[in-house]
């Protein structure tokens, strides 16, 4: 659905993605981790057509895509309502039935009606990530990308929209790719996590977990994680010391 | 209704604005007490002397000509400015070019302008109208500029995710992000207009309230000239609160803090 | 002898500040007046010391009858502010002695002279002092404003008593005090208005209003006001004095601001401190439009102040804080309503009595202060049991409505 082949890219001489080659299949969650500035979101913009790749071929079949950015950005000028289904409104939707999924989205997201019409700014961080959230999934896509769009929220927050993700996926088998520095993160959401190493970015390791993600407690991402950073490979992409089981401190 | 309660509040809210200004205008008879008729005459007499003039016609005739100046050259330098200003913000070459001949022009007074237009154009309606376009010209100008500089980054990034067509990319992002910086722009604009007009009037033309300032400051009718300028201060705070506040609180309703 | 001291220690009249005081208030109002329209029918004569008869009224009604209510209201909310013991029963008693005996003095002031009717006044403020100061100071500064509008009321009460020993008429230094009433109503009600405004939120949980009596708009309305009494003070009928008085007017009208809340203000009891806000507004802009269109309507302006603001003010304060603090619900009943309108209706025919000059003047002066001297003893009818007898409730002394 999804295939990139030999994709690298550079800005001006400095090479941030070299000869990279994934493909994603449909219904699949595919977690790209990597350490700051190994040329993640570089990947995802290529992706989503904002760049134009270097060099390398990127096959994309899938029709509908939406993308959550790392800050929500929300239109300020808009209410609520009407940044949930800007996206809806682009595809020549009418009015009443865009706002009609807007509110049926915003329920689902835990977003009140007063909500509906405030403007972004009257609203906290939290609520207007969940928008931004709601904002893609209106669309409902059949490929989601994400660019770490938990990173500036709290534990609790994160946990909430988690569980909104899921089971916004599972309902409509849409396939994601996201991109994240947080390998717990990765560990619970994906099916499939990929190691980016830093400057310029290659894939390093691939993981597959094979448990549905019913299953997956928390005891089980912190055994999974501490594990999964134990490989050599994906130390050395993360920049962490060689001994294995080290002190931290 | 609701808007109905909404207007009310916000009239009521004058209230406010109202008991500053009739403190201002104890101290104002205060001057006079302490000053005389000739050098300032009282808030009453000024005002009873504006009511002649409002009977006698002179008052709307001149405010009509005076506002219909003020309003042209504002217009135009809105015209103008605007898409000069988004076109100049649009290219890092242009906008880098602008910068020094807006100083240029901020800098120059605009009793400068005004000599010049008197030169170019005599005394007609030209000069009013020229001297108003030129003042509020690098506001404007500065304000479409920064609009459109300011583009750039997200909103593009977004508008190209969310594949909008032109139409919604205009209407819903690149125009309310340029307007909100272009707005308050034409706010300053326009109650710079107001003060510009009066001022080349005072020197220019022959109709208009400014030239009627003008007739009164040589007939040294000190309680006419209070009342014309009783007369501009009055529409500056009508225009003020009655039509741009409404409208900034409309359309600012999004901003932080509004 | 052991008798009375018995009936002084115990009886519920004793119990709490406002009770004998609001019940002196209802009863002195129908003295008052009564002994006015005597004085004007050429029955009685005043003391010879006053020059001017209105100089006696004024006197007698602010400094006799309004502040008879405010110290009930003050000893009531001190305790409430400060959480302080209730001043009650033998000082109480001591309070209401020095008021009584400073009416008597001033009612016979060629008998009594003019230093002993001043020493008793001046008792009354000072003892009301030294009751509120300590627990103000010590717990709760922000009600400091209460005592610096006492020493203002004690301070032109003596500079008045002072300017009748030069054998001045005082007309200026009474009209002051006019000016520290209205300051006091705006620094009071915000407090009752506050509170009531919660209560009544309470009992309407569906209304989703907010009220809060905040005090940016308060400062500048009292402010314009001080500043307006100070002027004219000094020189009376200037024309800056009539533009000051606009704007006090402006900065009332200014602070219903606050209250424009939406349905939450449609009770009767929020409506009729709504309406003395207006009073007070509706008073000034006719002193200031009096003062700079050079029309006679200073006797008008004041009325409005005082007989509609401030009478208004004393009743919905002595209707509320009268039976909440005696252990009742404030009431709906029809009663509270008919003082309210026969209140108004005076306001309004002794309005019509100064601005409007006529043959029917006198009889218009008449209706006003039978309307007005109704709405007082309608008061003390209905609020005898309450202010007379032991609470209903779990309460004691001065508290809240408690269970």
């Amino acid at each position: 659905m999804l295939h990139i082949e030999h994709l690298t890219h550079r800005f001006a001489f400095t090479e941030v993605l070299t000869d990279l080659s994934l493909s994603l299949s449909a219904g699949e969650t595919l977690a790209i981790v990597g350490a700051s500035g190994c040329g993640k979101s570089t990947l995802l913009n290529c992706v989503s057509g904002l760049i134009e790749p270097y060099e390398g071929k990127i096959d994309n079949r899938f029709k509908r895509m939406a993308y959550v950015f790392q800050q929500p950005r929300l239109l300020p000028w808009q209410s609520v309502i009407d940044n949930l289904s800007f996206g809806l409104k682009a595809q020549g939707i009418d009015r009443q039935e865009r706002y009609a999924t807007a509110i049926a989205l915003a329920d689902r997201l835990g977003l009140t009606q007063e909500d509906l019409k405030k403007y972004p700014h009257e609203l906290s961080g939290g609520m207007q990530s969940r928008v931004a959230l709601g904002r893609a999934w209106a669309l409902r896509p059949d490929l989601l990308l994400l660019d770490e769009p938990f990173s500036a929220l709290d534990i609790g927050l994160k946990q909430e929209l988690y569980v909104y993700l899921r089971q916004l996926i599972n309902e409509q088998s849409s396939s994601v790719l996201m991109i994240t520095h947080d390998v717990m993160e990765a560990m619970q959401l994906a099916d499939r996590i990929l190691v980016l190493s830093a400057k310029p970015g290659r894939i390093m390791w691939e993981h597959r977990i094979s448990i549905p993600h019913q299953q997956r407690d928390e005891l089980w991402v912190y055994q999974q994680t501490a594990s999964f950073l134990q490989q050599p490979l994906v130390r050395a992409s993360f920049g962490l010391p060689m001994q294995q089981g080290a002190a931290l401190l | 209704m609701r808007w109905f309660t909404a207007t009310l509040t916000y009239l009521w809210s004058g209230w406010g604005a109202i008991t500053s200004l009739l403190l201002l205008l104890a101290l104002w008879q205060w001057g006079h007490s302490l000053y005389g008729e000739l050098v300032l005459p009282s808030p009453t007499a000024t005002f009873a002397q504006m009511l002649q003039f409002y009977q006698q016609g002179k008052l709307i005739e001149s405010l009509t000509i005076t506002g219909q100046r003020a309003l042209i050259g504002f217009l135009l330098s809105m015209i103008v400015g605007t898409l000069l200003g988004v076109i100049a913000g649009r290219y890092i070459t242009t906008a880098m070019m602008s910068r020094p001949i807006i100083t240029v022009l901020v800098g120059t007074p605009p009793i400068a302008w005004l000599v010049l237009a008197m030169l170019w154009f005599g005394s007609e309606e030209a000069t009013p109208i020229f001297t108003v376009f030129i003042a509020c010209f690098p506001i404007i100008f500065i304000g479409a500029l920064q609009g459109a500089k300011t583009l750039d980054g997200y909103l593009h990034d977004l508008a190209h995710v969310y594949q909008l067509p032109w139409s919604m990319r205009l209407g819903d992002v690149y125009l309310p992000h340029v307007i909100s910086y272009l707005f308050p722009a034409w706010i300053a604009a326009l109650g710079m207009s107001w003060k510009i007009v009066v001022m080349a009037e005072l020197l220019a033309t022959s109709d208009g309230i400014g030239a009627a300032l003008a007739v009164s400051r040589s007939h040294l009718d000190t309680a006419a000239s209070m009342a014309w300028i009783s007369a501009i201060i009055f529409v500056l705070l009508a225009i003020e609160y009655l039509v741009l506040e409404p409208i900034k609180r409309h359309v600012e309703a999004w901003r932080e803090g509004s | 002898m052991n008798k009375l001291v018995n009936w002084l220690d115990h009886h519920p009249l004793g119990m709490c500040g406002f009770r004998p005081f609001f019940l002196a208030t209802a009863i002195y109002a129908v003295v008052l007046m009564l002994l006015w329209l005597g004085f004007l029918a050429g029955l009685i004569s005043l003391p010879i010391q006053i020059q001017n008869p209105i100089v006696w009224h004024m006197h007698e009604w602010l400094f006799g009858l309004a502040t008879a209510t405010m110290i009930g209201f003050l000893l009531t909310a001190v305790h409430e502010f400060t959480g302080a013991p209730c001043v009650n029963y033998r000082p109480l008693w001591l309070l209401v002695a020095v008021w009584l005996g400073a009416r008597v003095s001033f009612w016979w002031l060629d008998t009594f002279g003019l230093v002993t009717s001043m020493i008793l006044n001046g008792a009354l403020f000072v003892l009301l002092i030294y009751h509120m100061l300590p627990p103000i100071w010590q717990r709760s500064r922000q009600q400091l404003s209460f005592i610096y509008v006492l020493l203002a009321f004690a301070l032109l009460q003596q500079g008045f008593f002072v300017a009748l020993m030069h054998g001045e008429t005082g007309m200026n230094w009474l009209y002051a005090v006019i000016g520290v009433w209205m300051v006091l109503i705006v620094v009071a009600l915000s407090r009752v208005s506050m509170q009531l405004f919660n209560v009544i939120l309470n009992e309407q949980p569906h209304l989703e209003t907010v009220y809060l009596a905040r005090p940016p708009r308060r400062n500048l309305a009292i402010s314009i006001i001080s500043l307006y009494t100070a002027i004219s003070f000094f020189y009376p009928q200037h024309p800056v004095a009539g533009w000051i008085a606009l704007a006090a007017s402006a900065a009332m009208l200014n602070l219903l601001n606050d209250w424009h809340v939406g349905r939450a203000l449609w009770n009767r009891w929020l409506l009729m401190l709504y309406a003395v806000y207006w009073f007070v507004a509706l008073g000034y802009g006719v002193l200031g439009l009096g003062i700079l269109m050079e029309l006679a309507w200073q006797p008008a302006g004041h009325h409005l102040l005082v007989v509609g603001a401030l009478s208004l003010a004393m009743l919905t304060v002595m209707m509320i804080a009268g039976r909440q603090h005696a252990g009742y619900n404030i009431s709906y009943a029809p009663w509270t309503l008919w003082v309210v309108g026969l209140i108004m209706l005076a306001v309004l025919t002794r309005f019509i009595a100064s601005a409007i000059p006529s043959l029917f003047s006198q009889w218009w002066l008449l209706s006003s202060a039978l309307l007005w001297l109704f709405a007082f003893v309608l008061y003390g009818i209905y609020s005898w049991r309450s202010l007379t007898t032991s609470r209903p409730d779990l309460g004691r002394d001065c508290d809240e409505r408690i269970g």
